[in-house]
Parts: C-alpha cells; structure tokens; sequence
C-alpha cells in the first residue's frame, strides 16, 4: 500500500467518522421526539443508581433479567414483601424499564395492600405506590405518558372505585392531606400561585422575615408542614394570622403541593376551569391531573386514548360522587352526586371524539353516560335538565335511545330496574336516601334534600309497584286422604 | 560401580500429533545412548534439533512416541526416580511472587526433606549462589542472571544423583559462564552425573566427558569429547619460550627433512573467555567496591561427594 | 501430606498475588456492607433480615462461587501455559498431590472468605433493633422449626381399582393404555385430595420425628389458593388430634389465600405423641371452594434448635457446595487449556444450576426411537438431579431448619461422590497430559 493510498483511506475515514456524528445529533433528536430515547443522561440520579448504572455497564441487564425472573418465581409463591424489595433493586438498575415501575407500584398498592386487615396498613401500602410512581418513576422517567396513566389509574380505580373495602378509608386519608393544603372543595389557585416560590422571595418580604425571626427564636420551625394546621386552629391575634403569616402559610402550602405532591397549581386551575368546579380532595380530580399530564405526553394513539377515556371516566365518576361533605371530627364523609359536571363531562366526550373521530366505544361509552345521567338528573327532581338531555340523547344517538318519549325512558330505565331490586337492597337504598336527605336539611342544601327524598319516594313506589303486578302466591297443596284409606289401598295392591 | 548406567535411552522417539492425532513433527527419531555414574554428558545441536525434547523425556514430562528410556533405573514418571533427579530448566519457570528463601522452601517441601535439614541446605545453597543477601527478594524482581542462579539453587536442593542442565549458561555473564562450569566439574568430581544441553560448543567443550550431537532430531556424532575433537594427522609441537632465530631454524630445518613438508609456526593465544576473566579481576581487585551479585562462594557442603550408596527413597 | 501443603501453599499465594482475592474481597464487602444499605424491606425488621440473609449472603456465596471456579479452572490451566508445572512436575509430587494440593488451597481461601463474609453478615443484622422492637419479635427470629410434611397418601390401589372401574364403564377410550390413564388418575385423585370444598374438610397424617415437650409451641404452615376472584380471607377450622382422639386441639382461623399462613399451637396437649392428624374444615361463609398446594400445602413445624446452629448449618452446606465448583474448576483445569477449561466450568456450573428444572417427562410413546432420543437426556437428568441447590439461604432467612437430608446430599453426593469424582478424572487427566506440549 502506497502512501497515497493510506492518506486516501484515512481522509475516507475521517469523512466517515465525521458524517457519522453530524447523524448523531438529528438521530438522538428523533429519538427524543418519538419517545424511544433511552441515551439521554439520567440527572439528578442518587448515588447508588448512579453506581448501578455506570459501574455495573452491560452486567445490571443481567442482574435485573435474574431477578426479574425470581420475582415471577415469588409471585407465584405469594411472596409479594420480598417482591417489593427486588423490584426496588430492578428499578434501580434499569430506571428506564417503565414496565417495572408500573409493575412494581400494581404491586404495592394492589396485592400487597390487600394482604393486610387494618385499614390504615393497607393505606400506607396503596400510598407507597403512589409516591412510588410519582417521586420515583418519574423523576427517572419525566414526561413518560404510561406512568402518568398508571399514577392517574391508581387515583382513578384504586381510590376512587370500591374494588377494595377500604377504599373509603383511602378516600378520607387522601381527603385529610388534601385539607392541608386549601380550606374547603377548590383550592384558592390565586393564592397559589403567587405565593412566593422559594425561601429567598419568601424573605424578600420585610414582614415575613421578621415573622421567621421571631418563630425560630420561639424553637418553632416556620418551615415545618406542621404551622398549616396551627394556622387553622391558632387564635385571631396569633401572628400566624396576620397577614405575613399568611404568606408563610401559602408558601409553605404551595411547597407541599409542588414538591411532594408533584402538582402545578397553575395546571390545576386550568382543568379545574376546563372540568370544573371539581373538589379536589376526591381522587377523580388527580385522576383527571395525571391523566391530562399523560395526554400531554402521549405520542401513540394507544396512549392518547387511555388518556382521554381516564379523564372522560373520571368526569363521570365526579358527576356521580364528586361532591363532598366531609367533617373529619364527627367523622362525616359523605360523597354525592354533583349534577353540574354533566355538560362537562358530555364536553370531554366530544373533545375526545372530534380527535378520535368515530371510534365506536367512546360513541357507546358517551350514549350510555347520557342515559346514566338523565336518570340522575330524574331521581334529583331535575325533570327539566333531564327532559333536555334526553332530546340530546335521541338527536344525537336515535339507535342508542329506541325509548320514544321521555316517560318511557324513565320507565323502562329506571323503574323497571327498581322493580328488580330485592326487598333488603330496596330498603337499603331507601334508608341511605333518607339519611342523606334528612342530612343535607340540616346541613344546609334544600336541593339536594329534596333529590334524596325523590329517590327513596321513586324507590319505595317502585317496589310496591312491584307487589301489586307480582303473580299471586300458589295455592297451598290439597290435604292427602287419611291413613286408612291409604292403607287399605296398599293391602289391596298386594293382595286384590 | 561407576560403570552403573544412570540414563538408558534405546531408540527413543518422539511424534508431535495435531489435534486430529495425526503425526505432525518427528522431533526425535531412533536416539540411543547411555549416560554413566559420574559422567558429565553433553547433548550438542542447534535450535530444533531435538535437545529439549530429549530432555523433557528424560523428565517425564513428555512421553516416548517409540523406544525405551530409563532414568536411575526407572521409568522416568516414577517419583521414586524424581526423587534423585535435578532439573535446571532452560528458562526461568519459578513463582515470580515467592521470595528467592521460599522458592527453595517450596521445593524442599516437594522432596519432603526435614524442616531442619531444609533450613541448613537452604542457607548452604544461597551462600553457593551468592544470593544470600537477595533471599528475601521476591523472584519475580531477578534478573535473569539470578534467576538462573535460584533455578540451579533448586535443582541440587535435594542432593541429586543426576542432575539435569538445560541450557546451563544461557543468560549468564562470562563470570557467571565460569562459575556454572567450575561447578559442574566439582559436581562431577562428587560423584554426581551431569547431562547438559547447549549449543554454545565452547561451554561443552570445557566440562564434558562426553557428547552427542543431534540434529533433526537423529544423533549425527557421539563419542567421548577428546575423540571426537582431536585431529590424529596433525601434531601440535609445544615449546616452553620464545626461542632464538638460529636455535628456530635448526628445528624448522630438522621438521622439514624428517616430514619433507613445510610446518607452520604460530604463537598460542590466550582464549578470550580467559583474558575477559584476568581482566575483570583484576578491576575488581584495583576498586574494592563489590558489584551487585556477590561472588560465589565453594560448592555447598551438603553436596555429598559419596552418594554411591545413598538408597533410593 | 507436606506436599500437599505445600501446593497448596503455593495456590494461596497465586490467589493472593493474582489481586483476584482483592477484588473478590472488594465485591464481597460491596455484597454484604453496601447490599444491606439499598435494602428496603417491607418496613419490618424482620423482612429486612430475611431479605438481608437471602440476598447479601446470596450474592457473596454467588460470587464467590463463580470465582472458586474461575480460580479453578485457571489454577492448573495458567501453570501448564506459564510452564511452572514443568519444574513442579519433575519433582517427586504425584499428580493426585497437584489436584489435591490445587484444590485444597483455593477451599482454604473460600472457607477464610465465606467465614468472614459469614461473620460480618451475622454482625451487620440488625437484631437488637429486633429485640429493642419487641421481645416476641427476638424470641420468633431466634425460633427454628423443622418443617414436617404430612405422610404421602398411598393412592395407587384407588387408582388401579378406579382404572377397573371406569375401564369396565367404557369412560376410558380403547386407544388409551392402562399406564396413561392411571397416571391422568392419579392426578386427579391428588387434585381432590387437595380440594377442600365449602362444609367439606381435609385430614393430613402426620409423624413426628420426636415427642414433643409441653412447654413447646408448634407451627401449622398452610398455603390455599380459592375458587374466588380477589384475595379475600377465607373462613375455617382447624383441628389437630391424633387417629385415636381427633379433636385435642382446634381454632377457627381467616387466612388470606395464596400466601403462607402459620398458626401458633402450643403443644401441651399434644406432648408424647408421634402420629397426629391435621384437619382442615371449611367453613367458609361465602362458600369458596380451597385447593391446598400439593407440594406444600401444608406442613406441621416443630422447634428444633437455635438461629445460630441454622445458620452454621447453611454456611457449611455452601461451603461443601463451594468445594464442588472448586473441583469442577480444577479438573476442567486439568483437562482443557484456561479459555477454554473456564468456559467449560462456567457452562457445567451453569448447568448444575439448572437442574433443579431438569425434568424430563415425555408422554411418547416407547418406541426404539424415541428411547435412542430421551436416553441421553435421561442420563444427563440422572446425573444433574444431585446437583441442585436446596435452598438453605433462604429456609434460614424464614426460620426453617437446613434440612439434615439437604446437608447429606450435599456432603454425600456433591461433595464426596461428584468431588471425588471429578479429582479421579482431573488426576487421571494430568497423569496423561504430557506437561511440556510444545505449541505446533
């Protein structure tokens, strides 16, 4: 080989080298755009998944593949503690396998809370998968749509469904750490947002320092979470009232809201604005949040729909338990329908129709929705709005409503399935409506009052309905003829 | 009793087979030869001739493909015969992390000899060596002078009967050629057997009794070294000093008319081996400042000069 | 036996100096000082310490058996390539002494490494956080049943006369052979055995292995799977008696399904006895129908010694293990040169891991064929069927007693059968090998 020859090839390969990085670029762009990018550099690792991941190389594969396959062996055998533990180290040796975080957290919320008795243990358990996706998963996977849907799916089903008997009680924990964080349904987004984002802007204010000043020569903390609660129980003249106290108070919410619950206030009052009213202590509201944050994300069709039919789902369920009353000391929790969504929750509908145009569940789910809250609007005394959403119903979905007036659709809809109600079911329904009714008379809302009384008066006419078109009972059997006659019968069959 | 043949070898051959056992290299064909009690016996031939591998036979490390081959009696596997034997190998195949005192600890041990006996030998050896002051050094920090030095160290660690040199002063100074010589023909004069391998023909030449050369693995020559070397139709004629010009051309004249042919004249020439060494010692004498190895001293005494009747263990 | 000190001596030293100790030590403090720091647990001591013994003690002896067999494989191997066997072996050592010696010293560093890992671990649990905890919870770690299965339930007779039965009911088709149908029988009774419908029970036989004192406190260990969705506790009753008495002791119990349940039963009533029958009654409200695992459906735990004695039990069975790979190693050394004598122990130790799966259970017809096929993989199940590990980590780390028949097959078939084994061939190789094979 001549010299001109090895300077030609080297020139080729530095051509070559050189053409290559300028693809690089573009390519990791792509990679990123298309969300299949695992080169971009974990930030802000803890030490020991930095460890796990530079030092072990190509081996953490390995290792994560073995006990991967040993957690298959120990779910098996039922071992879902000792589960927990190796899905903690397979997470920490491949943080970008998304699977495992949302495996991992079904897990803990799941099967394991399940396994305990007392209602506060399988709490801590539903909670430690929640902030296992939502500090952990996405710390290392940001912007990832499927951990969005899987923390959202943990809020939407977990706590806001009734597949776990202590899904009330979650309700209530998650309701109680809410109220930390704003007084009633609605947080004052206002206040939020323009509390003062860090310590610094905090101090900037001359009041407020000197309030920090004279709190920390008290040995009080006036960072801890634990002023929120003083502030509300503390008498009128104490200085955590005044209104430097309460800048403290809304920056120490509004670090709560961010760092450890992950939330944007600013977001929040747009889907409260878009969805809205919703009470943000029930968790449909952070289904709805975690939801939205994943369509916001999602690239693939697939992903784009879970997340709109979570937020349509979650919209729903508000309308049907979305309003709450709720006093923690009386131990008062008590979720009812909040018949304003409708027009929201039709709005999401034909949101996520106008993007997925014509896809034939989400016309059912929607056609359904309607008729479901007809009803509700009916057994709230709202003839009007019901009357109204049926003439939707028949425009919109005349197949879907074969019922030709509005009479026949409560009939057939409603009372019918009353009627199929077993006596102890009907008397439930009554006693709860009542309850409810007598409850909201006391408490201030005559309306609803009156949609619960409405409810158990449909509930009690349809079952006597019920009695009075019910075949009457068989008549009791003939008596048989007497012993004797039978006996003589019988000698005379042996011997004639 | 010094006719006990120590080594016999008859028609020894050996085959290198590749993988597929087919025969690839004959590297040793058809050599015979016996080695006697007290002999110091060369094996001659350049790079490949089959030197090494005659050796590594004789050391049971490779096995005959042809032929009989007995060492002190026995098969050369049998421990009882390696239990007698010596063996310097041609390269260094010490432990580099053992220090120079463990290396021959080490192989003490292997000959099983007492630990108090093991200590004095030890010390006797280093001494013989020159290497007492390095015996804490690790073996892997020698030069290869030194390290020829441990091996031969542990060659004679238990008093062999035959001793084994392959290629004995390669990567050796002169001085350290002269010493390995002078201690091969002590060794000899103890009684002890000797078969070595060189191609440096000088080295055989000054400590063997006999040779054999090989090449392409077949024996070319073999015989005792003065029959071989010495030229039977020339005389050499000595004369004690340098002699005057007219005494000078009576002899001439008297050579020529009694052989009626012209002889030569010349002077005798020291060797340079033997100049280098007058040399170096004399510059060691004029600086009193000692080099780096220190000089070896007398043969060790456990060395035993009558070992004729030494039973085999 | 000064030789083989001395070989082995040597070995400790190539070990030492080839930094491979370091490095080993290194990972293995990583194993058991750094491993304990990433665990999390389950927020109970008592998970901590099970996961800590499982995983650090796991992954120290799974190192440290890779490295007996690399230190193995390469011990002999790296000294026929770097030609010091040439000088070793024209001493008078037999080659049974160079294996042995070989051996001897990598197990004298596996036994110092495994016992300090061993140590250090014991030291690290944090067991007085346990007994700060609770004094119940230090007494139950220290506690170690020996776990006792029920008596297996001889159902061959049933099965054969089922097999008449239905053969002369014609449920059985022609083209089904007796001995296809009467294991499918077999499974089906094991099945129902196992099935324990709502108002149904279960009775298990089972003999104990000791009389048990009356202060003692025993264990029932069960494990059900239902016939209903969730993971909802079911309803039931257990009585524990013996064949002559049935009812000695009972308790109604709600146990979620699919995990380990136990139930303390003190043994007062139950002292002096050997057989005893368990009961299990189904008294579900709901009406779910239970299926106990077969293998370990349920099993009676008695106490039987000390965390301390256990554990030293576990570490002997991994260090006898150990001396296995090591003579894996060796002998692979022994025969092949490094690359290729560590790949070939990599893949045996591999293998040997495998085997507790190597099961073999073709329903093919016999035919020549067939047997030509399966014959080999049949004899390479029997040979591999020894070598599984039992797991004593863990048995350990959950309070159960190292089974003494898991500590015989490991000294008993591993160790001395396979170990002698494989030192016979390893020395029967070098006696062959000639040591100073020029490279052609």
């Amino acid at each position: 080989m001549n010299r001109w020859t090895t300077i030609l090839l080297i020139a080729l390969f530095l051509a070559g080298l050189f053409g290559a990085a300028r693809l690089n670029e573009p390519l990791r762009e792509a990679r990123r755009e298309y969300g299949i990018s695992q080169a971009d550099p974990l930030v802000n690792a803890p030490p020991l998944v930095v460890f796990s991941t530079v030092a072990l190389g190509g081996f953490r594969g390995i290792i994560a593949d073995i006990l991967w396959v040993r957690s298959a062996r120990l779910q098996e055998e039922g071992r879902y503690f000792e589960l927990v533990q190796l899905a903690d180290w397979i997470t920490k040796l491949e943080p970008r396998f998304t699977s495992v975080w949302a495996y991992h957290a079904w897990n803990l919320s799941y099967n394991i809370s399940v396994l305990l008795k007392r209602p506060e243990e399988r709490w801590r358990w539903v909670r430690s998968g929640i902030s296992l996706l939502r500090d952990e998963g996405l710390r290392y996977n940001p912007g990832n749509a499927r951990l969005f849907y899987e923390l959202g799916w943990l809020f939407q089903h977990k706590l806001g469904g009734n597949s776990d008997t202590a899904a009330d009680f979650y309700r209530r924990q998650w309701a109680a750490e809410m109220a930390e964080l704003w007084d009633g349904p609605t947080p004052d987004f206002d206040t939020l947002i323009k509390a003062p984002q860090n310590t610094h802007a905090l101090l900037a204010q001359p009041d407020v320092a000197a309030l920090i000043a004279q709190l920390q020569s008290a040995n009080r903390d006036p960072y801890s979470p634990a002023r929120i609660a003083e502030a509300r129980v503390a008498a009128p003249d104490d200085p955590l009232r005044s209104p430097a106290g309460q800048q403290l108070i809304a920056f120490l919410r509004l670090r709560a809201l961010r760092d450890t619950y992950k939330l944007d206030p600013a977001v929040m009052r747009e889907l409260d604005s878009r969805y809205g009213p919703l009470d943000w202590r029930l968790p449909q509201a952070h289904a709805i949040y975690w939801a939205h944050q994943s369509q916001l994300v999602a690239t693939h069709e697939f992903d784009q729909i879970s997340a709109d039919r979570m937020i349509f789902q979650s919209l729903g369920d508000a309308f049907r338990q979305g309003s709450l009353y709720t006093d923690p000391k009386r131990g008062i929790f008590i979720q009812s329908p909040n018949p304003a969504l409708a027009p929201r929750v039709l709005a999401a509908y034909d949101d996520t129709l106008k993007r997925f145009a014509g896809t034939e569940s989400i016309l059912e789910a929607k056609a359904h929705f309607m008729r479901e809250a007809i009803i509700v609007y009916y057994t709230f005394n709202q003839l009007d709005a019901a009357r109204n959403l049926f003439q939707q119903l028949r425009t919109q979905f005349p197949a879907l409503a074969p019922e030709p007036d509005f009479e026949t659709f409560v009939r057939e809809e409603f009372l019918a399935r009353q009627q199929s109600i077993p006596p102890d079911t009907a008397l439930a329904i009554i006693n709860g409506a009542l309850v409810q009714s007598a409850f909201w008379k006391v408490n201030g809302d005559p309306a609803r009052a009156e949609g619960y009384d409405h409810l158990a008066q449909l509930t009690w006419t349809a079952y006597h309905e019920r009695l009075k078109t019910q075949p009457p009972p068989p008549p009791p059997p003939p008596p048989l003829p007497s012993l004797d006659t039978l006996r003589q019968q019988a000698a005379k069959e042996v011997a004639p | 009793m010094s006719e006990e043949a120590i080594i016999q070898a008859d028609g020894l051959t050996k085959h290198f087979r590749d993988f597929w056992r087919r025969p690839k290299v004959a590297a040793v064909q058809e050599v015979s030869f016996e080695v006697k009690r007290g002999e110091v016996f060369g094996l001659l031939g350049p790079n490949g001739s089959g030197k090494s591998t005659t050796i590594k036979m004789l050391l049971g490390l490779l096995h005959p493909t042809r032929g009989t081959l007995r060492v002190l009696g026995r098969d050369p596997r049998d421990v009882r015969a390696k239990s007698r034997v010596g063996y310097l190998p041609e390269e260094s195949y010490l432990y580099p992390y053992l220090t120079a005192e463990e290396t021959l600890e080490f192989y003490g041990k292997l000959f099983d000899i007492a630990p108090a006996e093991r200590r004095t030998r030890i010390a006797q050896l280093l001494e013989m060596i020159g290497l007492s002051h390095a015996r804490r050094r690790t073996v892997g920090e020698f030069s290869k002078g030194m390290m020829r030095r441990i091996g031969l160290a542990q060659a004679l660690i238990n008093d062999p009967d035959l001793i084994i040199l392959d290629e004995p002063t390669s990567g050796l100074d002169p001085i350290g050629c002269r010493q390995m010589k002078d201690l091969i023909v002590t060794l000899a004069k103890r009684g002890k057997t000797i078969l070595l391998s060189s191609h440096l023909l000088a080295d055989v030449e000054d400590v063997c009794d006999r040779v054999m050369i090989l090449y392409n693995g077949k024996v070319q020559a073999s015989g005792p070294i003065q029959d071989l070397l010495e030229v039977r139709t020339r005389t050499r004629v000595w004369l004690p000093s340098e002699l005057d010009a007219a005494t000078m051309r009576r002899v001439l004249d008297a050579v020529r008319s009694a052989l009626g042919a012209e002889p030569e004249l010349d002077h005798p020439r020291k060797d340079l081996e033997q100049f280098f060494l007058e040399v170096v010692e004399r510059a060691r004498r004029e600086t009193t400042e000692a080099s780096g190895v220190g000089v070896a001293s007398a043969v060790a005494p456990f060395l035993s000069a009558t070992d004729t009747t030494k039973p085999a263990p | 036996m000064r030789r083989i000190l001395a070989i082995a001596n040597i070995a400790i030293h190539s070990a030492v100096r080839s930094r491979m100790v370091v490095c080993l030590i290194a990972l293995l403090a990583i194993a058991v000082i750094g491993l304990p720091l990433t665990i999390k647990g389950d927020g109970t001591i008592e998970g901590q310490l099970r996961i800590t013994i499982t995983y650090s003690l796991g992954a120290a002896f799974a190192l440290l058996a890779l490295a007996s067999l690399w230190a193995g494989a390469l011990s002999i191997a790296r000294e026929i390539e770097d030609k010091q066997i040439q000088l070793l072996a024209t001493k008078p050592v037999r080659r049974a002494e160079i294996w042995i010696g070989k051996w001897l010293g990598l197990m004298i560093v596996n036994t110092a490494l495994l016992l300090a890992v061993a140590i250090a671990t014991g030291l690290l649990l944090p067991r007085e956080k346990l007994a700060a905890q609770t004094k119940e919870g230090a007494a139950a770690w220290n506690a170690v049943h020996r776990s006792i299965a029920p008596l297996n339930e001889d159902r061959a007779d049933e099965a054969r006369t089922q097999l008449a039965q239905r053969r002369a009911a014609g449920q059985i088709p022609e083209n089904v052979d007796d001995s296809t149908a009467l294991r499918a029988i077999q499974q089906e009774l094991i099945v129902r055995a196992a099935t324990v419908a709502p108002g149904q029970q279960r009775t298990w036989q089972i003999q104990l292995p000791r009389v048990l004192q009356p202060d003692e406190t025993i264990r029932l260990r069960f494990r059900y799977s239902t016939s209903a969705m969730g993971l909802d506790a079911v309803r039931g009753r257990w009585i524990i008696g013996t064949p002559a008495q049935p009812v000695i002791w009972q308790a109604s119990s709600e146990n979620t399904p699919e995990i380990y349940q136990s139930i303390a039963v003190p043994a007062k009533a139950l002292a002096n006895e050997r057989d005893l029958t368990v009961t299990f009654v189904n008294e579900d409200p709901a009406g779910t129908t239970l299926v106990f695992n077969p293998q370990d459906g349920l099993r009676l735990l008695i106490p039987a010694g000390t965390f301390l004695a256990n554990y030293t039990r576990a570490i002997v069975l991994l260090l006898l293990r150990l001396g296995f790979l090591t003579a894996l190693g060796v002998t692979a050394g022994a025969i092949f040169s490094s690359p290729v004598a560590l790949f070939v122990a990599l893949a045996l130790m591999f293998i040997s891991y495998t085997a507790d799966y190597a099961t073999l259970d073709y329903d093919t017809p016999q035919s020549r064929i067939t047997t030509l096929i399966t014959a080999p993989s049949r004899l390479i199940q029997m040979a591999l069927s020894p070598l599984g590990t039992p797991p004593a980590l863990e048995a350990v780390a959950s309070g159960l007693q190292v089974e003494t028949a898991w500590l015989l097959r490991i000294a008993g078939i591993q160790f001395l059968l396979y170990g002698g084994a494989l030192a016979a061939l390893g020395t029967r190789m070098l006696n062959r090998r000639e040591l100073a094979m020029p490279a052609i």
